[in-house]
């Protein structure tokens, strides 16, 4: 009999209230569940310019509602990835890049992380209601380009929608940094960027959220 | 004849949705039965039937909206057997043990009043400064000794206690003190004597003190980096030993085990003694701090590291007494839920003086005096020093200590003094001895060992006339002589003995010793002793002198380990009293059965979309929770455990439904009694409702998700926090939870920067998942949807918890 793993789980929950989907039938998504990241949706009519958007706790859905945006206003298709665990995705790519680093000489293995991202079109920005350091775990394990959008510096009080606009982490600020994102990848011009930045008043000379 | 069961009380809500229907028409239901799940936008409970009987119809459907009052069923009741909470068999054994226990208590109760302390001479005789009429102070100490002699303790106690308070409500404000004198708290007379052969348990334990030694040293030559301490269990040996030779019972088929928690930084002698016991090899002792290539032995006492040896982490000082607390706690809370047998099973705890300054060692004493915990056992090895000095040079520690345990309902066991001091105290006629003790600080007791018998002489008993007189005709060597408690094998066995029969409270037990006992001029009671990891030759020929250990001059210059043969008196003795306690300790095993995988369907509820509906992930949790409550093998083994935030989680349901775990019961009606989810307390509860309490919380969790080891039983603990609150406050107690090897589930609750709006900067969390990832066995997740929570939910449950 195999023994009782002596680990232990610690699993953040909310306060806030939403509708919640079916789980979709795609039979890898509880494997994905369980490794850290499995693809919740994907919008792929235009075929000209792709992101991949990484979001987890309820940022996930900001980025939902990001990635509609970017489709519907600015012709961009995304894949759109639930990450239900950077540590652990951290912990699988630690591992992988160890045992290629020590067995050069054999098949090298491919962290989680790049099977799911590897082969994909797009850079990826990822996003969470937790510092840019969680997010940033996973960045060595792929060679794309990465961005990470989190929530570095002190809380304070009021509603989850200003509060989401203040740390930078809400669905017009994810608009705004996806087309800049693009555009820093030469994939779109920057004039996107510009408008949208404009369109949501975003002030680009604001300081960091971590001095405020 | 047809009853109507309708819509309890439900608190502030109205309109509340019906989520689940639990039965059907022409079911067959008992009261408390649950029928139907309701649910407001912040929280979920079932309704219980209040009446027993057939179905006939049902009300409502899934969807309605239903307030107080409205009808839910018809039940047509053929007897009315209203009432059939009959008493679970295991709880009404735990009834009748706890009948027996009382009765028990009442016979020794009468017991105790009698030995009156017939001794003519009583100590309380001092002139006291600020005393205005010594004659008059003389009358009213001769009717109290009258008192005692003809009506014995109890009485002269509550006359006392009866004057104190009528001074007190005459005006006199003024507080009654905790402490007594400087003296043992057990008369030589009251002593009750141990039947080992003193003899043989010396060569013993000087072999153990020796062995211990020299490990130490022996590393440290090889490499001085490794470290490691002598002075500590120098100090702590006869404590140890007294308790191994006779009182901790280990676990096997027949017995639980008492559960051990040593003092971290005594290891050394943990291993000594193993190595006599023939359970560690001689290159094991030669690899302590050398863990990474050999089975070494680690540094001090870690599960994670010597999984078959040690049972609690207990170096990071503080984190010791608290879950020795909690366990003790925890244990009483198994027995009273009929899951254990209740074996007089103890927890022991061995602290440092030093280490009482950690907030966390007395953070949680009044708990254990409230719930009553007679299963524990501090014992506070008072050697006067810490690392960098002394704990209380200009006060006393041991009258400190003494103070607040008392204060907060311990049964407190001071051993100071030694035998040796039985006669010199008995012939204080004056009282002046005693004066001299009570006015002595800790400063001068440790500068007194660091010295001679001369002086001794000088700076102790020199202080009255009256002393240096009762003194005269020792010898300096005489006076040096005279020993410390915690070094008199009879003094601590006495106490052990007390602090094993006590009922009803936890007892300290506060030791008198010296640090670096037996290390001679350069690490005994110096300020220095903590770190003397090295002994130059003359010390280790001392030392050997000291306790005479049969080794010769070269033996001693190569620092050998002295194992008699497995055939000698020494090594047949120690081994014969371990298998009179059960077996060896410390040792670590589990016999837990895993529990049966719960039903599919309790998850797949959390698989369908919630379409128009709005929840949180914490709803999704406590209706999870909710359905995994109706799964009889996994419900007994859920272990709620939250800190006076239940409200917050919408998890209120929980305290009519299964209870809060009250040692007592409830001794009062509820405010809230009429109402569905009621602050219902009971001995059989199954929440811990910690109250504003996370680290005592942690501490219960860590009890509960060790219990597959500690009381080979599996539970599922989840302990519910703020997420905020969760590992930046209690990082080190995740820390020793990792290396304990516990399972389970941490919530951390209203996560998220931004997702906990309203609650400002000290609250909102975003940082909480990057300081679990500092634990490497602590798998951590951020889940956005209900289906991802109960997919990560089971994986965990099964990887933990269940039958492979
Ligand atoms: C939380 C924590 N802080 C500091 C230390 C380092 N430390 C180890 S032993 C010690 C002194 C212990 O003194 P005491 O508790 O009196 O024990 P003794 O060795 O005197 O029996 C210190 C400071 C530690 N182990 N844990
Ligand atoms: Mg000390």
């Amino acid at each position: 009999m195999k023994k009782n793993e002596n680990v232990f789980y610690y699993i953040t929950t909310m306060n806030e209230n939403y509708s919640h989907p079916e789980i979709p039938k795609d039979k890898k998504c509880e494997e994905g569940i369980l490794k850290g990241m499995y693809k919740i949706k994907e919008y792929n009519e235009f075929k000209k310019t792709k992101i991949q958007l990484l979001g987890s706790g309820t940022i996930l859905r900001e980025m939902i509602s990001a990635a509609e945006i970017l489709q519907n206003d600015y012709q961009i298709d995304s894949e759109i990835w639930s990450v239900t665990s950077f540590n652990e995705l951290r912990k699988d790519g630690m591992e992988v890049e160890r045992y290629n680093l020590l067995n050069p000489d054999k098949d090298q293995k491919i962290s989680y992380v790049d099977q799911c991202l590897g082969k994909t079109e797009g850079p990826i920005m990822a996003a969470s209601d937790y510092m840019r350091m969680h997010s940033d775990q996973i960045r060595p394990y792929t060679n794309k380009s990465f961005y990470s959008l989190g929530t570095d510096g002190f809380g304070r009080s009021d509603t989850r929608k200003k509060l989401r606009k203040f740390f930078e982490v809400d669905k017009e600020h994810l608009v705004a940094y996806s087309l800049s994102v693009l555009a820093k990848e030469q994939l779109i011009t920057s004039k996107y960027a510009k408008e949208a930045i404009k369109k949501y008043n975003i002030n680009g000379e604001r300081p960091m959220p971590t001095k405020l | 004849m047809t009853e109507k069961l309708v819509v309890p009380d439900i608190g502030d809500f109205e309109d509340v949705e019906v989520i689940e229907i639990l039965v059907k028409e022409g079911d067959q239901i008992k009261v408390n039965d649950p029928v139907v799940t309701i649910e407001s936008d912040k929280s979920s409970v079932e309704i219980p039937s209040t009446v027993s009987g057939k179905i006939e119809n049902i009300a409502i459907k899934v969807g309605d909206k239903i307030s107080k009052d409205d009808l839910l069923l018809n039940v047509s009741s053929s007897s009315k057997i209203l009432d059939d909470k009959s008493i679970p068999k295991d709880t009404e054994s735990i009834i009748k043990q706890a009948e027996a226990a009382m009765a028990q208590k009442k016979e020794e109760t009468v017991i105790s009043q009698e030995p009156v302390r017939k001794k003519e001479q009583s100590i309380i005789q001092v002139t006291k400064s600020g005393d205005i009429d010594p004659l008059e102070t003389q009358d009213w100490l001769e009717s109290l000794s009258a008192v005692i002699s003809k009506n014995g303790n109890q009485r002269a106690h509550f006359l006392i206690k009866e004057l104190i308070n009528k001074a007190y409500r005459e005006g006199a404000n003024i507080p009654y003190t905790q402490n007594t004198p400087y003296i043992n708290t057990i008369p030589p007379e009251a002593e009750v004597k141990s039947n080992g052969d003193q003899n043989i348990e010396r060569r013993i334990r000087s072999l153990i003190r020796w062995n211990a030694a020299a490990m130490v040293v022996r590393a440290n030559k090889k490499f001085p980096e490794l470290g490691g301490h002598i002075g500590t269990f120098a100090s702590a040996a006869t404590l140890y030993d007294v308790g191994m030779n006779h009182f901790w019972r280990a676990k096997n088929n027949k017995f639980g085990g008492d559960l051990v928690y040593f003092q971290g930084h005594s290891a050394p002698g943990m291993y000594a003694r193993a190595f006599l016991e023939g359970r560690l090899s001689e290159k094991q002792l030669d690899s302590f701090r050398q863990e990474v290539n050999t089975d070494g032995l680690s540094s001090y006492p870690h599960p994670w590291l010597m999984p078959k040896f040690w049972q609690f982490p207990t170096v990071s000082m503080g984190l010791g007494p608290m879950l020795a607390i909690y366990q003790a706690r925890y244990m009483k809370y198994l027995i009273n839920r009929g899951l254990i047998k209740d074996e007089g099973r103890k927890v022991w705890a061995f602290l440092g003086d030093g280490e009482m300054d950690e907030p966390e060692s007395m953070g949680a004493i009044g708990l254990a005096a409230r719930e009553k915990l007679d299963n524990l056992i501090f014992v506070i090895n008072c050697n006067l020093q810490r690392l960098d000095g002394p704990v209380r040079g200009n006060g006393k520690i041991i009258q400190e200590l003494e103070g607040s345990f008392r204060g907060s309902g311990w049964n407190v066991i001071k051993v100071i003094w030694g035998s040796y001091w039985d006669s010199l105290i008995a012939n204080d006629k004056t009282g002046h001895l005693v004066k001299i003790m009570n006015e002595t600080v800790d400063g001068e007791y440790q500068a007194m060992k660091a010295r001679d018998g001369a002086y001794v002489r000088e700076k102790f008993f020199g202080k009255y006339s009256e002393t240096h007189e009762l003194v005269s005709s020792l010898s300096d060597k005489d006076i040096w002589r005279l020993n410390r408690g915690g070094h008199d094998p009879h003094k601590v066995f006495a106490a052990y003995d007390k602090a094993s029969k006590n009922q009803g409270s936890p007892t300290v037990i506060i030791a008198k010793t010296i640090k670096g006992y037996g290390m001679g001029k350069t690490g005994e009671s110096v300020n220095t002793t903590h770190q003397t990891k090295k002994l130059d030759v003359d010390d280790l020929m001392y030392y050997r002198d000291r306790f005479d250990v049969p080794l010769s001059d070269e033996q001693v210059r190569n620092i050998e380990y002295f194992k008699p043969d497995d055939k000698s008196p020494e090594i047949k003795y120690l081994k014969e009293r371990r298998l009179n306690l059960g077996g060896f300790l410390p040792e670590r095993t589990t016999y837990a059965k895993p529990i049966k995988t719960p039903s599919k369907d309790i998850f797949d509820f959390m698989k369908v979309s919630t379409g128009e509906k709005e929840m949180s992930t914490t709803m999704a949790l406590v209706r999870m929770l909710t359905n995994l409550l109706r799964d009889k093998n996994i419900s007994p083994r859920l272990v709620p455990i939250i800190p006076d935030e239940a409200r917050t989680f919408g998890m209120e349901g929980f305290f009519q439904k299964i209870g809060i775990y009250a040692h007592e019961g409830q001794k009062y009606e509820p405010e809230d009694a009429a109402q569905l989810s009621s602050y219902r307390e009971d001995k059989s509860g199954q929440v811990l409702e910690e109250g504003i309490n996370e680290a005592g919380a942690m501490s219960s969790w860590i009890a509960a998700a060790t219990a597959y080891t500690n009381h080979d039983i599996e539970m599922i603990p989840i302990y519910i926090f703020y997420s905020m609150f969760g590992f930046q406050r209690v990082g080190d107690l995740a820390w020793a939870a990792g290396d304990s090897q516990a399972r389970g589930f941490l919530i951390g609750a209203t996560a998220g920067r931004t997702t906990l709006a309203g609650e400002g900067l000290q609250h909102q969390d975003g940082h909480s998942h990057l300081i679990a990832s500092t634990i490497p066995n602590c798998v951590t997740y951020d889940p956005t949807f209900h289906y991802e929570l109960a997919v990560i939910f089971r994986e965990g449950m099964r990887r933990m918890h269940e039958k492979k």
